[in-house]
């Protein structure tokens, strides 16, 4: 099989080709076996993914995230590292006979508590997924709501880091209609994924955990914008 | 045929190849795909059966664009549609046009429990996956094509998706082990 051909197999399924490699896919399915016979074992998964509902379930699975996948993230948090130089500290005073104070961090639940929150709602599906058009350094998200509502706003940083970018923390995701309202991203390089999710008035998204979102999850509007930050700080 | 045709549109101003020739090419792939798969002599049958059927059921189909995901989608219809028959009754003969499915949009519930088991497994093997592969099946579904995917994962060009994409779907298959089979 050319390897051209071979490489573009992968998007017959999703039917995510471009008409130039649908035509370069054809035209090596007529000539060449190799290619016609992948084309034909393709097709069970391309009339799957014909069906929405199974796109939108096979795209909630991949948004889970594997146990090492967090584990890799939580090493990542700040939070997680002071702790741990925190107890690296506490164990060297041991060995050694000093006593120092380890500065004061986050209480591990509540910590615990607002990531799961945010990783979750990297779980919802999205309503809307945007194209990435953003400018300014650091990128910034304007967003107005049509009627009283509360908002979220928060990041999927390059490293798999989840943060929350609105409300900052302390205030309140109370958003009043016709108010334009701003959120600022990282420009950490790398590929990064932002989701508004707007909630009903009466539903309070930072009092929420993972379980209780999805309880309200058929009343949220999810929509997701995509960026990719280069190796100078300019957003792609 | 069709080759002396691309290489001749390879100094000409595209065009597009004729349907007559496009089928000609197809008919001996879809008849060396089945013949790898079944009985010569039902091979033949199955084949003629998927022809005479985009004849006459899908004369508007002209393009490459369009017979060649039809010659496929029919030939895989056929195909299963054969092997179930096959497994029911312990028929071998060559199947009915009408048994293809394609003249009822709902499929069979056979044919839904198959994808519901099919989209089980997949589910669970895309848990499994990290990093960029991950990254990659999931703007994939996200209906983004394979130069958006390499604009957003900063790939050096549209080739290293594709070897990415590959490596990714190699791995995908190795991961769903005998259960792919069963779907092939």
């Amino acid at each position: 099989m050319k390897k051209p051909a071979k490489g573009l197999i992968g998007g017959y399924a999703t039917e995510t080709l471009d008409d130039e490699e649908r035509r370069l896919l054809f035209e090596a399915a007529c000539e060449d076996q190799e290619v016609f016979d992948a084309l034909v074992d393709e097709e069970p998964l391309r009339e799957l993914l014909r069906d929405t509902a199974a796109r939108r379930e096979l795209l909630a699975a991949l948004e889970q995230q594997t146990l090492a996948d967090r584990l890799q993230a939580w090493f990542r948090q700040p939070a997680t590292l002071g702790h741990l130089a925190a107890v690296a500290g506490v164990v060297l005073a041991a060995v050694i006979g000093w006593q120092i104070v380890a500065p004061p961090i986050p209480g591990p639940r509540e910590a615990a508590r607002s990531s799961d929150l945010r990783e979750a709602l990297f779980a919802l599906r999205p309503n809307v997924t945007l194209p990435a058009t953003l400018e300014g350094d650091p990128p910034r998200f304007r967003f107005t709501v049509g009627r009283d509502a509360r908002v979220v706003v928060v990041e999927r940083r390059p490293d798999g880091a989840f943060d929350q970018i609105f409300p900052s923390p302390g205030a309140s995701s109370a958003v009043a209609p016709g108010t334009s309202t701003e959120a600022t991203a990282t420009l950490v390089p790398g590929a990064h994924r932002v989701r508004l999710i707007v909630f009903p008035p009466d539903v309070e998204p930072l009092s929420l955990d993972s379980s209780s979102l999805f309880a309200v999850e058929a009343r949220l509007t999810v929509i997701e914008r995509t960026y990719r930050v280069g190796p100078g700080g300019q957003i792609q | 045929m069709l080759l002396l045709y691309i290489q001749r549109q390879m100094s000409d101003p595209p065009d597009t190849p004729s349907r007559e020739a496009v089928l000609t090419a197809l008919r001996s792939r879809m008849l060396a795909f089945a013949r790898s798969r079944v009985r010569p002599e039902v091979a033949e049958d199955l084949v003629q059966d998927a022809l005479l059927l985009i004849a006459t059921k899908y004369a508007s189909a002209q393009t490459l664009d369009e017979l060649v995901p039809l010659a496929v989608q029919i030939l895989h219809f056929k195909m299963s549609a054969l092997w179930r028959k096959e497994r029911r009754r312990g028929e071998s003969t060559a199947i009915a046009i009408e048994d293809a499915g394609l003249h009822d949009p709902a499929p069979d519930p056979e044919a839904l429990a198959v994808s519901a088991q099919l989209l089980e497994h997949l589910a669970a093997a895309f848990r499994r996956l990290r990093g960029r592969c991950r990254d990659v099946f999931q703007l994939k579904l996200e209906g983004r094509s394979f130069r958006e995917i390499a604009e957003f994962l900063g790939a050096d060009s549209v080739n290293t998706v594709y070897s990415w994409d590959l490596r990714c779907r190699k791995k995908l298959r190795r991961d769903l082990g005998p259960f792919w089979e069963l779907y092939r």
